[in-house]
């Protein structure tokens, strides 16, 4: 027994070890569901006698896979076909396996080594791709008997990937911050010992920067202050501790650096400098290094890494920048007007075959986009379509993933079409990135058991010089709405540099800070562009702008009218829509018929719970109407801790997270996975519709107001007129005499 | 509310008139901010609903002055509501086909919101006068002259008119009446055409000759210039009555014809005018051939009952060519009648009124005329009227000539701008099938936009017609006379456009006798439409069902062309003309009467059940017949009536012939009697009695202004349609029947010939 447990005890030792050495050389293994790379939990469908379905499997550009597993678990139809049916694992287009599809033995297990070789830095093609068929005679290839599922959650890609070590320059910090990396993407902003307003401002740049190129993944950071030690390369003078073990990024003005510095690159610092080097002891990740003689030399130096072009050198002496000067809503669809989707970034793209995969363009929308019910957005579309297809054939419309227009593709000849109308309702589209897919369903015109398929004719192409016209739209929201922050960082996006922000962190512990660079790297990454002219800092930033504050102890001032304030009971409510009382019938029926609008519409019955709850492992997110300006908003991030903070945050920008941001007040139990969103406090009307757009609004909410007030017009009108009418009668026919 | 309205009032009342009119117009604003305001469609459609329940609702009401004016914005807000969100939304300007067809539409449907719009502000105050009573000294009354134009009517029909003009109670030293002959000129006598100069010598001496016998003054002139204005004009140098009144051929005043207009022109200087309702004693042709005469208000009723009392409050009632006086001072000062368009008369008061004269309108029907027979007759007359009007809008715009006021220009516009209803009505006619037939796609909008914009508009105007015009216009009524001029109005208004002065005088036919039905020759397009709108519906059914994604527009677009099929088929039955020998039309009467058989000398009290020149029917007790009485009446008999005449205040005496008697019912037997004395005295006594007693036109008038409902209008026209298009069709088929027969009949004869032959050849071995 003794023999045993010291038996065990060795191994874990080893493991243990192993596992050291494993993270030392940079090498890390995953065990990745499928799930994670289809973006759904549902199992992937092969339906018919070809069924396929492909999956993106990225991979960063610094890493190299060192072995590659699919461990794939599928069941397919006990109908099938033995000596016909086999699924194909395809990679890249490439066949990698075959895998017949047994009706005696319907469940699949197996495991596949995916080629290195034929693993490709980006985005790889992972097909899967069954030929399933039920008799040996001639069959209908639609037959619903012909399917089978890949279990997306079961099945597993097994990455092991290890970063490559190479000489880094600027240009190739976009491969660093790689969205298809597999790699953990940690980063490290190394500050002065004591940040100021400066050191926040620097940081946060650096952090937008590197969230941009990250594109949509989430980046945590985390913020160190410098330390006197014995470091390597270009900071001789820096405890490697406070590097982290991941990549980092140190800034500050020559004068804080200095002793930390190599003298060699110190005497390089002439104006804003930015280099890029091995992090000391860990060749694989990289040290970035930001300063200037001034604050403003290092203020150019960020900026210029934010705007992330960058050359291919590894030092660059910043001497001059010249930020364009951005109008609102820049890098937005946000003018009327007609576009070619070449303008939106969309080219020219055929697609073959019955149901190809949908041809999709985007479009960025201004985040308080406003319409009246009746805009629409207009499409004209030039296509190409083949000959003698089905007269069933159509192409469907979707916007956001919901079917909006449709045309049939039944015309005989084909050919090319041009300037195809398509009218597709504003509000169909949402504030901020919105997806509009062209699905074409093609049916070869003949079909049926022991026919000839013809399916080259089955093809499709939309040019980019279709043309999208957008209506005249307006700037208007109502808020708060934690949601459409989430979405668009609106409110504090409207200026396209951020000038219209103003973000208090209100403790200056490096948690704090890093949750606040944390936070504003995601609002960046949704924004597009650097929030590069927002005011950060640990005081009260000015009142005319709108407000982020970070922090575990947020100043009593910024929280007048907050939906929560500390200190004070939280009251936790549970919604439920009370259906059997409440309104009478014909109020019901009116809200019913009239639209069923918000919360005055339905009943809702709160269950109140008053409770001296803190926010200790818990992270809140609370907007509401600023104090300081009526015209502004505060959002505010606020946990029990600093540490809190910081981890919340980072748990926060997970998209399972973020995207469940919603109502004014967001709870996120740090370590579990899910949010809890509600309204508490009362709404307001962000931006301007005009005095027109406003009525319609106002009216569209209220139409009884509106009848009311039509009638009380009208009648006023009718009075007048009749008052005018007897003084004409007066004037004119005095004395006539009139039958009754 | 009478707080509320009250306080409203007392800020109201110091304002002086332009303050107040401040005031209107600001609020017109505001209502054009609600109108333009951008809600959501449920909204609208609930607002909508709200205000159509609200209409019916007020209809119910009646005709408050302040319910009057509230239902009629409320309504005009529903259209005003309608043409911005038709005019912002709807229009696809997409392929030159959809966008022609789209603003053809646009256009018309506009045309048809300013007429509604325009006619909510004529009617919105109607002025119904009473008359002024004549003074007690017959030396204050002006002299008048009595001007009857003639051309080609029938000196019988002359007669009448003459006589009822001689039977005007006025002083007689101060009352001229004077037949002026345009049929019987200088011109028409000496022309080349020998058998027409002989025409035209005979009438010239027969109408002498009968102006004459009546004491009437005969006038001809010697060229045929500028048609009755000419004609008109050129009497005025030939007489001097300060007061003229003008009377067409046939029609006929009442005995107090003068008793109820003269009043007027001596309570003010500046009157030039008193027009009175032209009231027709036969049926148009479009009531005789759907036998709705008598049973519907008369279509010019809508004109002289409710319109022509709405233009007199604006001091806008204009003349209609006949049955008014006119001021002989004012009348010279504008150089007599105009003559630049074929409606002088209006032309004549729009002059007058830019001068600054007044006009009134007295609504009591003081004359009875006759309407033309034909359908060609009812043409011909329309598209007169309709260029006339045309040429005013385009010679003398009313919003432009000087010295009208703003609310004179509103009106004298409203009544011309009407007669392009030609181009609307056709356009609504083929806008459906543009989209059936054609697929255009002219109208943008799915239905539950139809529903909350485009429904409630339609049900507005129709609700506001039916407020306004209800008793004297039913519902569709209007739709299907428009329909039927539309086709012949819209090329003939084209015409005026290419040459605005080309246009000429063209007599409306009346009087025609027609011996047997047919089809009028004008049928021709509406077989082509009617062929057209059924084809789609066919085609409309057959893409309700094929097309499911366009069902909702399909199936609005069908009911409008199930629509404009009913309005198609009442329209066909109208073009089957019947016959119509009675020369002069009876119209309903119930008068005391004794007839004083000469056979058997029995005297017959009865009633006088219907009138005519030439006779009447009476209403005999059958137990006061005399035995055998039935039997031993041959073709004819002779009596004498005694009537209470209630023109003279008196019973008149009457020689008449008996023509028949049949059994009513088990009380009541009906004689036909035919006057017969054609003595100066008895046609003075007939022509009194029937056509002298202004009352009873008023009560027929009353008696037939009734409100029947939207629906049940509708429904009417679609039976009449159906019953009366099915007779225009088999009578299609008897024609084309009988010309088959006749061509099929010697080939047939021959046929059976050679086969006889064969068939004996055979037999005989």
């Amino acid at each position: 027994m003794m023999k045993t447990t010291r038996t065990i005890w060795l191994w874990l030792a080893l493991l243990v070890a192993c596992s050291g050495a494993f993270a030392n050389t940079g090498r890390q293994g995953r065990d990745v569901p499928l799930a994670e790379l289809s973006g759904d939990p549902q199992p992937l469908r092969l339906n018919g006698a070809a069924g396929q379905q492909t999956l993106a499997l990225p991979l960063g550009a610094r890493e190299t896979v060192k072995s590659a597993t699919l461990h794939l678990v599928a069941t397919n139809s006990t109908a099938l076909l033995g000596e016909r049916s086999q699924l194909v694992v395809q990679l890249n287009d490439r066949v990698i396996a075959q895998l017949p599809l047994s009706p005696k033995q319907p469940e699949i297990v197996a495991d596949i080594r995916l080629p290195l070789a034929q693993l490709k830095p980006g985005y790889n093609r992972l097909t899967f791709a069954a030929a399933q068929h039920y008799t040996l005679q001639c069959e209908d290839p639609s037959a619903p008997e012909l399917w089978s599922e890949i279990d997306v959650q079961q099945s597993t890609l097994r990455i092991d990937t290890e970063l490559q070590a190479q000489a880094p320059t600027l240009d190739r910090l976009d491969a660093v911050f790689d969205p298809a990396q597999w790699h953990d993407r940690r980063l490290t902003v190394v500050t002065a010992a004591q940040p100021g307003a400066n050191e926040l401002g620097w940081g946060a740049q650096l952090t937008q920067g590197s969230a941009l190129r990250l594109r949509y993944q989430p980046l945590a950071v985390q913020h160190r202050a410098v330390a006197a030690g014995h470091g390597e390369g270009p900071v001789p003078g820096l405890d490697p501790a406070v590097l982290g073990n991941g990549d980092a990024m140190l800034v500050g003005t020559l004068a804080q650096l200095k002793p930390y510095l190599d003298p060699a690159l110190a005497a390089k610092v002439k104006s804003g400098f930015l280099g890029v080097y091995p992090l000391p002891g860990d060749a694989r990740r990289v040290l970035l290094i930001a300063t200037g003689r001034d604050a403003a030399e290092v203020g150019k130096a960020v900026a210029a890494f934010a705007g992330q072009h960058l050359p291919r050198q590894a030092e660059l002496a910043v001497t001059g920048l010249a930020l364009p000067k951005l109008a609102p809503y820049a890098g937005l669809l946000a003018a009327p007007g007609s576009y070619t989707l070449r303008e939106l970034g969309f080219r020219t793209r055929n697609v073959k075959g019955m149901s190809p995969e949908a041809i999709e363009t985007t479009l960025r929308l201004p985040p308080d986009l406003y319409s009246p019910e009746n805009s629409t957005v207009g499409i004209a579309l030039n296509y190409a379509v083949g000959a003698k297809l089905r007269a069933d054939s159509v192409l469907n419309v979707l916007v956001n993933g919901q079917f909006v227009q449709v045309i049939p593709l039944d015309q005989d000849k084909g050919g090319l079409v041009e300037r195809y109308k398509l009218e597709i309702p504003l509000r169909a589209f949402r504030p901020g990135d919105n997806t509009i897919a062209f699905q074409p369903r093609m049916t070869p015109l003949v079909t049926g058991s022991c026919q000839l398929y013809q399916t080259e004719n089955l093809q499709l192409t939309v040019f980019d010089d279709s043309t999208l016209t957008l209506p005249k739209v307006s700037h208007f929201a109502r808020l708060p709405d934690l949601n459409r922050l989430a979405a668009t960082a609106f409110p504090y996006a409207v200026q396209a540099d951020g000038a219209d922000l103003g973000v208090q962190v209100t403790e200056r512990s490096s948690d704090s800070i890093a949750a606040a660079w944390t936070l504003l790297g995601k609002l960046a990454q949704k924004h597009g562009l650097p929030l590069s002219a927002a005011a950060i800092g640990f005081d009260a930033p000015p009142a005319d702008r709108h407000l982020l504050v970070v922090g575990s102890r947020p100043p009593a001032a910024l929280l007048e009218g907050a939906p929560w304030q500390p200190g004070r009971p939280m009251q936790f409510t549970q919604p439920v829509v009370d259906t059997a009382q409440g309104a009478g019938w014909w109020s019901r029926q009116w809200v019913r018929l009239s639209g069923g609008r918000t919360a005055e519409a339905a009943t809702i019955a709160n269950t109140e719970v008053r409770a001296d709850a803190t926010l200790a492992g818990q992270l809140l997110a609370m907007q509401y109407r600023s104090p300081l300006d009526g015209d502004r908003t505060v959002t505010v991030f606020v946990a029990g801790s600093p540490a809190d903070l910081a981890r919340g945050s980072a748990e926060l920008i997970e998209p399972a997270n973020w995207d469940r941001l919603g109502d004014d007040v967001s709870l996120l139990r740090i370590g579990e996975t899910g949010i809890v969103s509600q309204r508490v406090g009362a709404q307001y009307d962000a931006g301007s519709i005009g005095v027109t757009g406003r009525i319609g609004y106002a009216f569209s909410q209220h139409p009884l107001v509106w009848l009311a007030l039509t009638l009380t017009l009208v009648g006023l009108l009718a009075l007048v007129t009749v008052k005018l009418l007897r003084r004409f009668y007066l004037r004119h026919h005095t004395g006539v005499e009139e039958e009754q | 509310m009478k707080i509320l309205t009250n306080r409203i009032h007392s800020l109201l009342d110091p304002l002086g008139n332009r303050g107040l009119l401040w005031v209107w117009v600001g609020l017109c604003s505001l209502g054009g901010v609600l109108v333009a305001a951008n809600v959501d469609a449920r909204a609208q459609l609930w607002l909508a609903v709200a205000i159509v329940v609200l209409l019916l609702g007020l209809r119910r009401l009646g005709h408050p002055e302040r319910y009057r004016a509230f239902f009629l914005f409320l309504a005009a807000f529903l259209t005003l509501r309608y043409v911005y969100w038709r005019t912002t939304n709807t229009l696809v300007l997409d392929g030159v086909l959809d966008t022609t067809m789209a603003l053809l539409l646009y256009v018309a449907e506009l045309y048809g919101i300013v007429v509604a719009l325009l006619g909510i502000f004529v009617n919105i105050r109607p002025l119904k006068r009473k008359p002024v009573p004549l003074p007690d000294d017959p030396a204050l009354l002006p002299t008048v002259d009595v001007y009857i134009p003639t051309y080609n009517e029938s000196p019988e029909l002359l007669e009448v008119t003459i006589r009822a003009a001689m039977n005007i109670r006025y002083p007689a030293a101060k009352l001229r009446v004077y037949l002026l002959d345009d049929g019987g000129t200088v011109q028409k006598r000496d022309q080349a055409d020998e058998a027409k100069a002989l025409d035209a010598i005979a009438r010239h001496k027969w109408l002498r000759k009968l102006c004459q016998r009546h004491g009437a003054h005969y006038i001809s002139r010697a060229r045929n210039e500028h048609a009755k204005a000419g004609n008109i004009n050129a009497a005025l140098k030939e007489s001097h009555g300060e007061l003229i009144v003008i009377l067409d051929a046939d029609h006929v005043p009442t005995v107090d014809f003068l008793e109820q207009t003269v009043g007027f022109f001596l309570r003010d200087e500046k009157l030039f005018l008193v027009q009175t309702p032209h009231f027709f004693i036969n049926p148009d042709p479009i009531e005789k051939n759907l036998r709705i005469f008598g049973r519907i208000p008369s279509e010019n009723e809508m004109f002289y009952s409710v319109i022509q009392h709405g233009l007199d409050f604006w001091n806008s009632a204009f003349f209609c060519g006949s049955a008014a006086v006119l001021r002989r001072r004012y009348l010279e000062e504008v150089g007599g009648i105009a003559g630049t368009s074929i409606t002088e008369d209006a032309e004549t008061a729009l002059d007058l009124h830019a001068r600054g004269y007044k006009s009134v309108y007295l609504g009591t029907p003081l004359i009875s005329g006759l309407q033309p027979e034909t359908f060609t007759g009812f043409i011909t007359q329309r598209v007169r009227w309709a260029q006339g009007m045309v040429q005013i809008f385009l010679l003398k715009n009313p919003l432009r000539v000087p010295g009208l006021k703003l609310w004179q220009r509103l009106c004298y516009f409203s009544s011309s701008f009407f007669w392009f209803f030609g181009y609307a009505r056709l356009m609504f006619l083929l806008a459906p099938l543009a989209f059936l037939l054609f697929g255009l796609h002219i109208y943008n909008a799915t239905l539950d936009d139809f529903l909350a914009y485009a429904l409630p508009h339609v049900i507005g105007v129709m609700l506001v017609s039916d407020y306004l015009f209800g008793k004297v216009r039913w519902a569709f009524v209007s739709e299907l006379y428009e329909l039927l001029q539309s086709m012949f109005s819209l090329p003939a208004i084209f015409k005026v456009f290419r040459n605005p002065r080309a246009p000429t005088f063209q007599v409306t036919p009346k009087g025609e006798h027609l011996d047997e039905d047919f089809i009028s020759q004008l049928s021709m397009p509406f077989y082509l439409v009617y062929l057209a709108v059924v084809v789609g519906m066919g085609v409309g059914i057959w893409r309700f069902i094929h097309d499911p994604l366009e069902r909702d527009i399909v199936l609005v677009t069908l009911a409008w062309n199930t629509l404009n099929l009913l309005l198609l088929n009442a329209a066909i039955g109208a073009l089957f003309e019947r016959r119509q020998r009675r020369a002069n039309p009876r119209m309903p009467a119930d008068l005391d009467a004794e007839l004083i058989l000469f056979g058997s000398g029995a005297h017959l009290p009865c009633r006088v059940d219907d009138l005519s020149a030439s006779g009447a029917r009476l209403l005999v007790p059958s137990a006061l017949l005399p035995a055998g009485f039935g039997d031993q009446q041959a073709d004819s008999d002779r009596a004498v009536i005694a009537i209470y005449n209630p023109a003279l205040k008196r019973y008149t005496h009457l020689s008449a012939r008996i023509h028949n008697a049949r059994p009513l019912d088990d009380r009541l037997h009906t004689l036909g009697i035919e006057f017969a004395d054609v003595a100066v005295a008895q046609v003075a006594e007939v022509v009194a009695l029937v056509h002298g007693d202004s009352q009873r036109w008023q009560d027929y008038r009353r008696q037939r202004a009734r409100k029947i409902g939207i629906f049940a209008s509708l429904g009417l026209l679609a039976q009449l349609g159906v019953r009366y298009a099915f007779s225009h069709y088999i009578s299609i088929l008897q024609t084309v029947g009988t010309t088959l027969w006749r061509r099929l009949c010697p080939v047939g004869g021959a046929i059976r010939r050679r086969g006889q032959r064969i068939w004996q050849w055979a037999w005989a071995g």
